[in-house]
This record gives structure tokens, sequence and C-alpha cells, in this order.
């Protein structure tokens, strides 16, 4: 069996670009399963999605815990979720990361040990689409190292899929462009060897130690002001920037943060915490005099 | 016919499309959202006559249901965990109307804590309700239970509601491939909802939902209930047998996988049901006599195909998804139960509680729980407890989350 880790963030596409891989491997007439794990994640947020492929019918489901091949479509989560990305990651087995080859190895510095490839996938939908869409583009890289997969399945597959997403026929046509140039110039990345007997000879199982009622019964979190050592600021597509010269103080863009995100100086000034905002852009919203802008985060 | 990609949501959605739904009171939920969202998109663009309604919660959402059903319509409506509970008044309201409609259930499990991923605690709240259960592993059974579910629910002899019930996430975002019979086919096997009596006829009115203060009248309906999903056991392999053969899948009650010489059986339900098939493929190519049942008709209970699957057996195990707290596993008490007029019972019969929350199998779990069926000497204390699996590694995990949670600023 043959599979397949998307890591990327919300929005970015992981989730279609397993679905285009996914349907050209059912195309290609494979058994194939795909699946994308959300629920509470946002725009921006981390995001893992899979595609299983094999000959027999697939009995595994939900998370791949030991992956023939990872996909980073965005290169921050290497060093900002590496519990995700290196999850069941040997020095083996394959990654391929969103971003330009020449720069592989300043990306992968200080990283797990593990066989890292790049192409620039942004790059290629910059081209093609005219947009950083790189679903498409990240399906026709990963399906180049499946041989059963035929460019003209990967081609059917992503009409269907960008089909069902509701994109116009242009655009359509525009990412089986993405797909078949990702397709034609990524690295021939031999997966098949990335087979790890994972699951031979590990714990026992054990009961859970009974804590009393005293600590923890419930899910109760004492330690406040916990939020802050989870950074979300690399959710944002969009940042805000307040011009403090047309600021009147009126607190409103901190009253309506719903991250507290918005945090004021011994002047009463409005500060953005970047760390923790996520670019809701809710205090351009309120802002009464206009002195919040919004600026795409690159 | 037509052979696609679809997940468990998109599966459910096809199934009341092709049961040519007339009333869908809807309310939107994790896992579920999707297949109203899907049934949403095609009322609005006429790819199905039916009146789809965004209610104001899950209650209003079955009262609804409720509502419609007893005018004669087909309804089809869905939820998931906490949605359901929400509800859950209106289930006993419903089956006791002897009202026929079709409710998937995508299980989630219950809060608290809150979580988003599956166990059955949400659809096995339901059993004692008076809905039927048919508990699905994958896309395609969950398209073919809805058929099979109205036919079943509409029956003359059952007159009772089907729950549908499916996996969050690990089946209802999986896209796996499956046949979508066309309209045509589905109409052969599943004509026209032709209701008994209706209260909106404009020949018989009726009222229905008369209070009855009298415990034997009470008793009566009760008893009522339960004769009409004694004999859905004995209809469902009539109905089953009929969609095998127009379809070419069957659905049985318990599905036995590999359990022709096995000496010992794993019971499962559910899409995790596809996870335990891989591991007694595995421990069968190391040459272990092992198989596994998979329960797929909850309500009603098919004691006589456990029996079947189960008895002269070793050793039996059972994974119970769910917990009754200050009992244990839910389906091993009501195995236990089935199995112990037998006098070849398993002589092994051991409770396991996994996937909680969602939570996954770990390496070894399955080789573990056949070591203790092999043992053959377990203690009435240790076959009467539930064994709650948990790893060593897992409570490290654990401890790192307590370490943040309690640390003082």
């Amino acid at each position: 069996m043959i599979q397949v880790r998307f890591h990327g963030r919300g929005g970015q596409g992981a989730k279609i670009a397993s679905r285009i891989l996914g349907r050209s491997g059912f195309l290609s007439g494979l058994q194939v399963q795909d699946f994308a794990l959300f629920g509470a994640e946002r725009r921006g947020a981390p995001v893992v999605s899979f595609t299983r492929m094999d000959n027999e019918p697939i009995d595994q489901r939900g998370y791949i815990d030991d992956p023939n091949l990872v996909v980073v479509i965005d290169d921050s989560l290497l060093k900002e979720a590496p519990g995700q990305v290196f999850y069941g990651v040997e020095p083996s087995t394959p990654i391929l990361v969103n971003g330009d080859p020449n720069a592989l190895g300043i990306l992968t510095r200080d990283l797990p040990p593990a066989d890292y490839y790049c192409i620039d996938l942004n790059q290629i939908a910059r081209q093609t689409i005219g947009r950083v869409f790189v679903s498409a583009a990240a399906a026709g890289a990963t399906a180049k190292c499946i041989p059963a997969i035929t460019p003209a399945a990967i081609s059917d597959a992503v009409k269907c899929e960008i089909a069902d997403s509701g994109l116009t026929a242009d655009l359509a046509e525009k990412n089986v462009a993405a797909a078949l140039e990702a397709y034609r110039i990524a690295p021939m990345v031999n997966i098949l060897r990335s087979s790890h007997a994972l699951r031979a000879g590990e714990l026992p199982w054990q009961a859970v130690p009974y804590l009393g009622s005293s600590r923890f019964a419930g899910p109760t979190i004492r330690h406040r002001g916990s939020a802050a050592l989870r950074p979300t600021g690399n959710w944002r597509s969009e940042r805000p920037v307040i011009d403090l010269t047309k600021c009147k103080r009126c607190f409103l863009c901190y009253l309506y943060c719903p991250e507290a995100a918005m945090q004021l100086d011994e002047e009463n000034f409005p500060h953005v915490d970047y760390d923790h905002c996520k670019g809701c852009m809710i205090c351009y919203e309120e802002c009464p005099t206009d002195a919040i802008s919004r600026r795409a985060e690159l | 016919m037509t052979r696609t990609m679809l997940t468990g949501n998109a599966a459910a959605a096809w199934g009341a499309r092709l049961a040519e739904v007339d009333y869908v009171p809807a309310f939107p939920i994790t896992p579920q959202t999707e297949i109203i969202d899907t049934l949403a998109r095609w009322c609005r663009d006429g790819e199905m006559p039916a009146k789809l309604v965004m209610m104001d919660s899950e209650h209003s959402m079955l009262a609804a249901a409720l509502g419609a059903a007893a005018t004669g319509v087909r309804v089809f409506t869905a939820t998931s965990s906490q949605g359901l509970v929400y509800g859950f008044e209106m289930l006993y309201a419903i089956a006791g109307l002897r009202l026929p409609l079709v409710l998937v259930n995508v299980s989630r499990a219950l809060a608290n804590p809150i979580t988003l991923e599956p166990d059955h605690n949400d659809v096995l709240s339901a059993r004692d309700t008076g809905f039927l259960q048919f508990h699905c592993e994958t896309s395609q059974e969950v398209l073919d239970s809805i058929l099979l579910g109205y036919r079943m629910a509409e029956h003359a002899k059952i007159l009772l509601p089907v729950i549908v019930n499916l996996d969050g996430f690990y089946l209802s975002f999986t896209r796996e491939p499956i046949d979508v019979p066309n309209l045509a086919e589905v109409r052969q096997f599943l004509p026209g909802f032709a209701p008994a009596y209706s209260v909106l006829s404009d020949k018989d009115s009726v009222a229905l939902g008369a209070t009855v203060l009298d415990p034997s009248l009470y008793t009566y309906f009760k008893h009522q209930m339960h004769h009409a999903a004694e004999a859905a056991l004995e209809i469902y392999p009539q109905i089953v047998a009929e969609f095998g053969e127009r379809f070419g899948r069957r659905h049985d009650a318990v599905e036995e996988f590999m359990l022709d010489d096995a000496d010992y059986v794993i019971v499962m339900t559910n899409s995790f049901a596809s996870m335990g098939k891989a591991e007694v493929k595995r421990l069968r190519s190391a040459g272990k006599k092992v198989g596994l049942a998979r329960l797929r008709m909850v309500r009603p209970f098919p004691v006589d195909d456990l029996q079947a699957a189960l008895r002269g057996r070793k050793g039996v195990a059972v994974i119970d998804q769910n917990i009754s707290v200050g009992k244990g596993g839910i389906l091993f008490s009501e195995i236990a139960a089935a199995l112990y007029g037998l006098i070849d019972r398993p002589p092994v019969l051991l409770s396991f509680i996994g996937g909680l929350g969602g939570r996954r199998f770990r390496p070894g779990e399955f080789d573990g729980m056949l070591e203790r069926l092999e043992r053959s000497e377990e203690t009435s204390a240790e076959m009467a407890r539930p064994h709650l699996l948990f790893t060593a590694a897992e409570c490290r995990e654990v401890g790192r989350f307590f370490a943040v949670a309690e640390r003082e600023p």
C-alpha cells in the first residue's frame, strides 16, 4: 500500500490535493482512499490530509502513521509543527517540500533526518494559474512518484475535483496545466522503499493510573494564560497594521478582538500581538477612524 | 450504476436522494454538516425535488421530522453526537408513534471533554428508543443501509424508525470508491412510500398520540413495539437477500470475517472494524486461528446470528467503542447475555474498551488481546470487568499536557 500524507494550512489546498491524487489513482484502476482531518481548524491553521492507494481493497482508516511520502505544502510547518510533519518519518522517508530547490539545504537545516526533495509549487501555480493555488500542482508532483498513475488520469482528476469545488472551466484548465507542469518537473522519488514495520513489537497496553478527584479528574486548566504558549500568528493570510497618528484611543479594536491579541500601552494606544493575531480583520472592520489597514502576508 | 469516489457523508446524501425523500428538516453539526450541505445544494439546484428546511435546533428538527412523517411523506434527517442527545426526547416520541423515517447519525464522542472524533456513546444512548440501528463500516454500506432502512421502517409489520450510523472522520470525511445505483434500479427495490394511515389524509383523518394513563394500555403499546422489532429480525434476511440479488452486495446482520476455522473471535462494529480486519489478516498470516465478527445490526439485536458466529469458540473478545461509566462496554453485556444460555458458549469472554474519542489502536494491542484469549485461565472477575486500552506512551503524553495545564503563572 502507498500512503501519502499532505501537510498544509487551512485554505492552501491540502485537502483538494489529496483528493486529486486519490481520484487520479481511482481513474488509473487502483483501490484508493482519501481523507482530510479537519473540524475545528481555521484558515491558516495547520491541516493534514491523506491518500492511500493499493492494488487490494484498503482496510486501513484514519491517520497515516507510517507514510511512504510526506508532502509539505507550507515550509513554515517544518519548524512550527514538527510533531505533525515528522510523525512516523524515518531517515529513508521521502519528504517533498514546496520551495525553491536551490534553497533545499537552508530549508532543511537542523531538521530531523529524512530524504528531502524540493519543488516550487508556488512558482508553477503563478505561471499556470496566475495565483498561488497549489492543490493541482501538489497532486501532480506527487503522482509522478506513483507509476500506475498516468498524466491523462491526472488531467481528468483535476477537472473532476475542481468542478466539484465549484470553480469555472477556465480555472479547471489552468489547474490541469499546473498539475501537468508539476508532474513534468517533479523529482522522481522512489517511495516504495520506505516501508517500515512500525506495527511490530511496540508497547503493551497499560491501565490509566487512577488520579483521584483532586488533580485533573476533569479537563481543567489551572495554568492561567497558557493560551500564550501556542503561537497562532502563522495562521494569518492578512495582517492588521495600525496607524497610531489616526488612532483616537476609542478601544473598539481592543474590545472586539476575539483573541485578546490587541494590547494597550501605557498611553492606551493599541498594538497588535502578531504572535497570536490570526488575521480575522475584525479590528479593521470596527475601527471608526480607519486607522487600521490590511496587508497581505507573504 | 456509477462507480465514483464518495465520502461517508456524501454517500448518506446519495442514499436520501435515491430514496426520493420528500422532506428533510436539518440542523448542522460537525461532522454531519456535509450531508445537509450536499442535500441543500441539490434541492436548490432542482436536482432533488425535496423540501429541505433549516430548523433552530435538533429538538425542533426531530419534532418537524415527526410531524412530517405523520402526514405520510418520506422523511430523512441527520445529526451527530450533541445534536442527537439534544433532540433525544423526540426519538421516543417518533418511535412510539410508529413513524417510519430514517435518521443518519454521524458518531462523535460526547462532551465533556469536548472533542470531534468518534465513539458510540451517542448512538448507543438511543438503543432503547425503538429505532432500529444499522452501524456501517464503509461508505457503500451507508448508502445501501439508507435504502434498506426505508424498506425495513416502512414495512407494514415493522413501522419503526431507523438510525443509520457512520463514524465521524473515519467514514464521514473518508472518500472511497462506491457504486451509486441509478434511480430506476432503486425504485424497483424501494417504491414510493404508501403509509398505512396519515394525519392529513383527505379521506380518513385520525388523531395521533392519544394519552394513555392506563398502565396496561401503555404496556400493550410497548409490547407492540418490541414485537415489531422482533418481526424486523425475521423480515431482515428476506429484504437483505432481495437487495443482494438486485445490487450484488450482502449486508447481513452480523458480518463474519475469517471465522470458518477460528478458535478465537474479536467482535467489533462500525468503521474501526476495517482496521480490526487488517489486524486479523496479519495475525492469520502468523498462523493464529482468529477471526472477526462485525455487529452491523444493533437493533433489533441479532441473537441467533451472534450465537451462530460465536458458539463453540475457545475465546471471544468484544471491543466496545463506548463506555457505560460504572459498568463497561455496552455491547459486551448484550453479547454475554446472548451467549449465556448456550452449553457450548465460549469459555473465555473478555471485554475491551477501545476507540474512545477516536483513539486508534496501538501496535501490539490485537496481539495482546489474542494472548489474553489464548491463556484460557481467566477468572470470573477478569471476565466481568472491562479492560481499558491505553499505553505507557500515551500516559507519558498525557503527562506532558498536564504539565502545561497545571503550571503556575
